[in-house]
């Protein structure tokens, strides 16, 4: 099970940048995108001059800088021209092989030459100050040598300013913090340590995978290592050889492991101040092992059943990489290998660093045809110099990032300012409540656009169904939001008349289960292992099958009983508590369902004019071949597919009596006529799934139909409009389309079978007419709520504790895997390997990788998630002021926010400090399309956002 | 055009059209300055289906008519006294090598288009997989061992550049040099068997030879296959070996890379036929290897390393087969098996899924952990676990060899360079004087290793 979170949960309580940047320092991440690709996007007008200047303006004063220039300005010009360069080596061959960088300034000699005449004074008063500046002086020397003499000296201008710019720079320059303690004696040590103990994490942390765990493990982790070194005569690496001879002692000490890594600690001589960032260090070397540690050391249900078996403390983990280090310090091969690593040359990146200073410095100035201010007296040249030399290249990647960010803000704000809605109105036909998902915003368009009388809204797909769903095979799992412990079980039981057809079912699939089980796995013998080769050439029917022809894999796989599900028609769910219930978790009372359907209906704002067909969809994701496949499944409902969802909150709401007490206890009024009907959306392949279809009643028969074919129409619709996505898919219509979606999710080669939430950027909280008709590129959670029947604000609090954490959570991972994809994400999926049925690392022994790969993210575009509340600004006050977690989340800016006060009304930012300041929409009208079809087709990035005026 | 014509350029056919290929991307390339995914992969699916049809046509008419098919000569430098030729043949067993690797060299080809999708090293992989599949031909068609000889030394390159095809991560390279190390060390044998065969006058590599012992190349030969097909004590490296992007796992180490030395033996024991003690050490290799693998791989709990001791151990089989003379089972057995973990590789993503899908049907229950306890089973598992990670058993047997390796790793820089020079130049001088040249070359790698140790 895959759920989005916060990659930086520990640094919620600061600002959001603050955060990133200090998260970037201790994890060795990058805190924004790379300023190339800033650069890029500002070419492509993705980041517009507009854009720059609102961020600017914020947070520069606007005062004058250089002649002609003011701070702003300035400021502005050096973040595009500043190119992004690395070291000193490269400037130095930036300046030598291309001289137009540098245009030339015409500067007279007598300029010049004044400026030669000085330098040397100012040279020798710098000299002994700092080891920078000396090196930077003897560069200097160097530099100036390289004029011949008697040569002209205005053919040199170049280089003559080159050198001031060096000379200044490194008179007010002083380097950023580079203090990373031993670097080379902590690579030499993690080289030694790490494969032993991802080694020994695999194998102690083993939910089962490999053919023989390992014996013994209750006794606890450290007690196994112990034992493990101390039973194993021959083999042990060489360097752990002293570890013999003190195992007794630690074995002494397995209950007290606080002590022991006090202990160790004073051992490795490890002073009192340090102990917090050596623990640090130690516990970040292999942060997916020690995070996964921590996490079921407190979750052991999480340990799949063998929470007898298996004990992880991270405390015993930690002390086991003390005593590796104690051992691997003391060894020869550590040694070595230090000399081998050397000492990273500190002296040097000191250097690189003022080098690209002076770059840019150096670039900025002449290309604003101010040389001659380079040549001016320190005085006057320093403060404009010091703000420019501050502006590292966080600083200027974070000015960059706001104006990113900012650009898409005001594009969606515009639109939603002055787009006009489509309030088409006709006679009720279907209603379809969606789950929120970024991925359901266009399925909704090409719903709603087949038909006004169709109704559509947002809520978290579990449906207020926070249930144990338990299956025939007698597994079970929690369908519902990570943060909700079940209290309740929805069962799976035969369908009357059903049962000889399920028991025949059930047999072939176990059958194909186990036979498939076996291949995979073998039994680990050797006489076993040569039958399993000699019968394996059968494999070539599913691997040719798999890459030339999923679909009919797929068919031919189902034939034998392939689907882990029971089709839905063999079986029903048993929502309603069962009287005799003989201790396990009980079903749901009459009372209980009416408040779960109750305040769902209460919070889409659906309490009354209810159309003939309520269709409530829950949605998850099909696919092959890949370890990831939960992250693309419904986030309410666990990381799990959202079918039992829908189904059971049909059962409840179709129950007469449950919509007795519905009326009672929320006056809602659902009509008898009216109907609920379960079904299922595969985002993946863009099929939907109906549930009891046999229940609806005869009259309503006629209407299904009607509105299945709509339905049908728009997954190819939606089908369509995600393939443009696919470089690889090359459809040219519809139908195309939702075949190639199909054939995606059963391909065994497929390493994106859809995108995910990889476009996920805003979050809408209002009522559907808010949205209707509005283009958003799939990129904007929709949660339908209507803040009139909700004085108290006690909706909207239920709602955002929900949206906050989850789609707030989908974004930031989202945000960080695609800020730096190999710190933060899990980098290229092509080598990834799984291991212990726990996780996926890299090849054979790598850290366990968290995060989403690459190929999730590359078109994600990261932007913080722009939160649209639909709503008076008391009602917002109080919820934020009701809820600690929602409050930090937007005091630290971790989620923009505005409030909006519905069709034609005024848009305001809610500041992180609780201000709020109005949005000015721009001149320019939004976007009209009229045949989105044909609009999208061969474009495959972002599309602006817009209204669709389409005809009807 | 009669049939016989047909039926030759078809034979070319199966090397030439993922030669062709290779230069098309490569030329696409220089000519255009940018990389097309969707060119490489209609390249890739041209030839490779060509290559299928072609290698179907020609081993069906091999395997039906019962007689060898003679594709041709390629003459790569005549000198007076000999002539070395690239000579491409398919006989009845080389049959179902071609076809598999036609078979699976298209699926896997196909996979990759694919799965490498947008990577950075799309064309990088698709060059070095081209040079891959015309090595793997040259393995199975050569008709003398210098053909045999070159193919083994693209694959052998091909093999350690993309395990380290990201090269950005320490790990993979060193886990590619071990890999290349292993490779250098043993692929000597097949240099040598080659320059002593070209000394007799034998090096055609198909029909049976029968006036001389020729121990000698057929223990030269053993050492490189033992390599090649990471036996013991040779094979550590492959478990190491999976850093690659999955469809080159995938075709190495199950499909096809993995087969060769199997296949070489195989070739051995029909041309020279099996001598007592080449049969005797080859069925104790692959016993070893089969205990040593299935021990050890049965305590993986990664898939990959775990389908890396699993191909161990079945060629391990393989190698007992062939020692015993079943070559016919060892054939079928290298067909089904090749397949069989190709398709696992491919398909090794899925087996977390797959496990809770299985648990899902079956119950949790259905899934047997029986925790062995005790302390004997506590002690074999430790035993078990410290090979995995450091290869104890290479070091207790081969303690001074591995040292040597290490010592080569770290010199390599210095005197690789050295080395390859060496070798080119002993080729070229070794048709002369080909036993001096072999001579020559065991000295001189001998005063590297004495020199090299007397300094540690």
């Amino acid at each position: 099970v895959f759920i989005h979170h916060n990659t930086l949960h520990a640094f919620e309580h600061l600002p959001f940048e603050q955060a990133v940047e200090q998260a970037a320092k201790v994890y060795g991440a990058e805190a924004y995108l790379p300023e190339q690709r800033y650069l890029e996007e500002h070419g492509q007008g993705r980041i517009t001059e507009r854009d720059l200047d609102a961020v600017l303006s914020e947070v520069f004063e606007d005062n004058q800088a250089l002649p002609g220039f003011s701070l702003r300005e300035v400021v502005k010009r050096f973040l595009v021209i500043a190119p992004p360069v690395e070291g000193f080596q490269e400037v130095k061959w930036l300046l030598r092989e291309s001289a137009n960088a540098v245009p030339s300034q015409g500067l007279s000699a007598e300029q010049l030459r004044a400026w030669l005449d000085s330098h040397h004074e100012r040279i020798n008063r710098r000299y002994p100050l700092h080891r920078v500046n000396f090196e930077a002086a003897e560069g200097l020397e160097g530099i100036l040598a390289s004029i011949p003499r008697g040569a002209d000296i205005v053919d040199h201008e170049r280089t003559i300013l080159w050198a001031a710019a060096l000379l200044s720079t490194s008179e007010v320059f002083t380097p950023a913090d580079l203090s990373t303690g031993d670097e080379a004696g902590d690579r030499a040590l993690d080289e030694m340590i790490n494969p032993l103990v991802i080694r020994f994490c695999e194998e102690y942390l083993d939910l089962g995978f490999s053919n023989q765990l390992m014996p013994d493990r209750h006794e606890g982790m450290l007690a196994c290592f112990l034992r493990m070194v101390d039973v194993a005569h021959f083999g042990i690496p060489g360097w752990l050889d002293p570890l013999r001879a003190s195992i007794s002692r630690y074995r002494g000490e397995v209950n007290n492991v606080g002590g022991l890594i006090d202990e160790l600690l004073a051992e490795l001589g490890v002073a009192q101040a340090d102990r917090y960032a050596c623990l640090l260090r130690e516990a970040l070397a292999l942060k997916g092992w020690a995070g996964y540690i921590s996490l079921v050391e407190h979750r052991p249900d999480m340990l799949h059943g063998q929470e007898s078996e298996i004990r992880p403390r991270f405390e015993e983990y930690m002390a086991i990489r003390l005593i590796l280090r104690l051992c691997a310090e003391s060894s020869e091969l550590y040694q070595s290998k230090l000399e081998e690593l050397g000492d990273e040359q500190q002296e040097l990146k000191r250097l690189d660093q003022l080098y690209c200073a002076a770059y840019h410095v150096l670039l900025f100035y002449t290309s604003l045809g101010c040389g001659a201010g380079l040549l001016d007296e320190p005085s006057r040249l320093y403060p404009t110099l010091r703000q420019l030399i501050e502006l590292n290249s966080v600083k200027r990647r974070r000015l960059w990032h706001l104006a990113y960010e900012s650009n898409l803000y005001s594009r969606a704000l515009n639109l939603l300012a002055k787009g006009e809605r489509d309030a088409a109105r006709s006679e009720l036909k279907g209603q379809f409540v969606f789950c929120i998902d970024d991925r359901e915003e266009s399925i909704r368009r090409h719903l709603e656009a087949r038909d006004p009388g169709y109704q559509s809204f947002g809520t978290a797909g579990f449906f207020g169904v926070d249930a144990n769903y338990t299956m025939m095979s007698g597994a079970t799992a929690p369908y519902c939001p990570v943060i909700i412990q079940p209290t309740h079980a929805i069962r799976e039981v035969p369908r009357q008349g059903y049962e000889e057809r399920l028991a025949k079912y059930r047999k072939k699939q176990a059958r194909w289960f186990r036979l498939s089980g076996y291949v995979n796995r073998g039994a680990g013998s050797v006489l076993d292992n040569i039958m399993l080769s000699l019968a394996g050439c059968v494999s070539l029917i599913p691997m040719v099958l798999g890459v030339v022809a999923p679909r009919s894999l797929r068919a031919m796989g189902s034939l034998f009983g392939s689907e882990p599900n029971i089709p839905p028609d063999l079986h029903e769910l048993q929502v309603a508590s069962e009287p005799d219930s003989d201790g396990s978790m009980p079903g749901y009372t009459l009372d209980e369902m009416a408040t779960r359907v109750g305040s769902v209906l209460r919070g889409i704002g659906l309490t009354g004019s209810f159309a003939p067909l309520v269709f409530l969809i829950g949605h998850g994701s099909s696919s092959r071949n890949n370890p990831l496949r939960s992250a693309y499944d419904c986030g309410a409902c666990g990381g799990r597919p959202g079918r039992i969802n829908a189904r059971a909150f049909c059962i409840m709401a179709n129950n007469p009596r449950v919509r007795k007490l519905v009326s009672e206890r929320f006056s809602i009024e659902i009509p008898s006529e009216t109907h609920f009907l379960g079904a299922f959306h595969n985002t993946c392949s863009d099929q939907i799934e109906y549930f009891d279809l046999d229940l609806v009643p005869a009259a309503l028969r006629g209407l299904l139909n009607l509105v299945r074919q709509d339905l049908l129409e728009a997954t190819k619709n939606n089908a369509f409009e995600r393939c443009r996505r696919f470089a690889q898919a090359g459809v040219v219509d519809p139908k195309q389309a939702a075949e190639e979606a199909v054939a995606r999710s059963y391909m065994l080669a497929e390493a994106r079978p859809e995108y995910g939430h990889a476009t996920n950027a805003l979050c809408i909280v209002g009522p559907r007419s808010y949205t209707k008709g509005l283009f958003f590129d799939r990129r904007s959670f929709l949660v339908s709520y209507d803040h009139t029947i909700d004085p108290e604000a006690a909706i909207l609090l239920g709602i955002l504790r929900a949206v906050v954490p989850v789609c707030g959570g989908i974004n930031l991972e989202y945000l960080f895997s695609a800020m730096d994809n190999e710190v933060y994400g899990a980098g290229s999926k092509l080598p990834h390997n799984i291991v212990s049925l726990v996780g996926i690392m890299n090849g054979t022994s790598s850290d366990l990788r968290t995060g989403l790969p690459s190929q999730m993210v590359e078109i994600h575009e990261p932007v913080r998630q722009l939160l649209v509340v639909v709503a008076t600004r008391q009602q917002l006050e109080r919820v934020i002021e009701s809820d600690p977690m929602i409050a930090k989340c937007f005091a630290g800016g971790w989620m923009r926010v505005v409030l909006s006060d519905g069709i034609g009304g005024d848009l305001w930012w809610r500041e992180p400090n609780g201000e709020y300041k109005r949005f000015t929409p721009s001149e320019d009208a939004p976007l009209k399309i009229k045949d989105y079809s044909g609009w999208f087709l061969g474009r495959s990035g972002h599309l602006p956002f817009a209204q669709v005026a389409e005809e009807r | 055009m009669n049939m016989s014509f047909f039926i030759h350029l078809l034979g070319w056919g199966i090397i030439g059209a993922p030669a062709l290929s290779l230069l098309a991307i490569i030329l696409d390339r220089v000519i255009r300055h940018e990389v097309r995914e969707g060119f490489i992969k209609r390249c890739l699916a041209l030839s490779q289906s060509l290559s299928i049809v072609a290698a179907v046509i020609c081993c069906g008419f091999v395997v039906l008519t019962g007689e060898s098919l003679e594709v041709g000569t390629f003459p790569l430098i005549s000198l007076s006294t000999q002539e070395l030729t690239f000579a491409l043949r398919i006989d009845r067993i080389s049959a179902f090598f071609v076809l598999i690797s036609c078979l699976l060299g298209g699926i896997v080809g196909l996979f990759a288009s694919r799965y490498l999708h947008r990577d950075p090293g799309y064309l990088r992989f698709f060059i070095l997989y081209h040079i891959f599949l015309l090595g793997v031909h040259s393995i199975f068609q050569g008709a003398g061992l210098p053909t045999v000889y070159i193919g083994w030394e693209m694959i052998g390159i091909t093999s350690a550049l993309l395990i380290s095809f990201f090269a950005f991560r320490k790990q993979s390279v060193t886990n590619s040099m071990r890999a290349f190390w292993a490779y250098r060390v043993t692929d000597s044998g097949i240099l040598v068997a080659t320059l002593l065969a070209m000394h007799h006058g034998i090096e055609g590599f198909y029909k049976p030879v029968s006036d001389h012992p020729h121990i000698a190349i057929s223990l030269a030969c053993l050492l490189s296959a033992i390599g090649k097909s990471a036996q013991f004590p040779f094979g550590r490296w492959l478990p190491k070996a999976m850093e690659g992007p999955t469809p080159s796992s995938a075709i190495f180490y199950g499909g096809l890379s993995v087969h060769a030395g199997m296949y070489l033996m195989l070739r051995v024991s029909e041309v020279y036929g099996l001598t007592m003690p080449v049969a005797a050490l080859m069925i104790l290799c692959g016993i070893f290897s089969v205990w040593y693998a299935t021990i050890v791989g049965r305590i993986q709990s990664d898939a990959k390393s775990m389908l890396a001791y699993a191909s161990m151990a079945q060629v391990g089989v393989m190698f007992i087969e062939i020692g015993l003379g079943l070559n016919t089972l060892a054939i079928f057995h290298f067909v089904s098996h090749a397949m069989l973990r190709t398709y696992q590789l491919l398909n090794a993503a899925s087996v977390m899924h797959d496990r809770y899908a299985f648990e899902h049907v079956l119950g949790r229950h259905q899934v047997s952990f029986k925790p062995v306890e005790g302390a004997r089973a506590f002690s074999r598992y430790a035993y078990a676990f410290w090979e995995s990670i450091d290869g104890a058993f290479g070091r207790l047997s081969l303690l001074a060899f591995a040292e040597f390796l290490a010592r080569l790793a770290r010199d390599f820089e210095r005197w690789y360079a050295d080395l390859i020079l060496l070798i080119s130049r002993q080729f070229l001088f070794c048709f002369r004087h080909p036993v001096k040249a072999s001579s020559l070359l065991v000295e001189w790698v001998g005063s590297r290793v004495f020199n090299s140790s007397r300094k540690g």
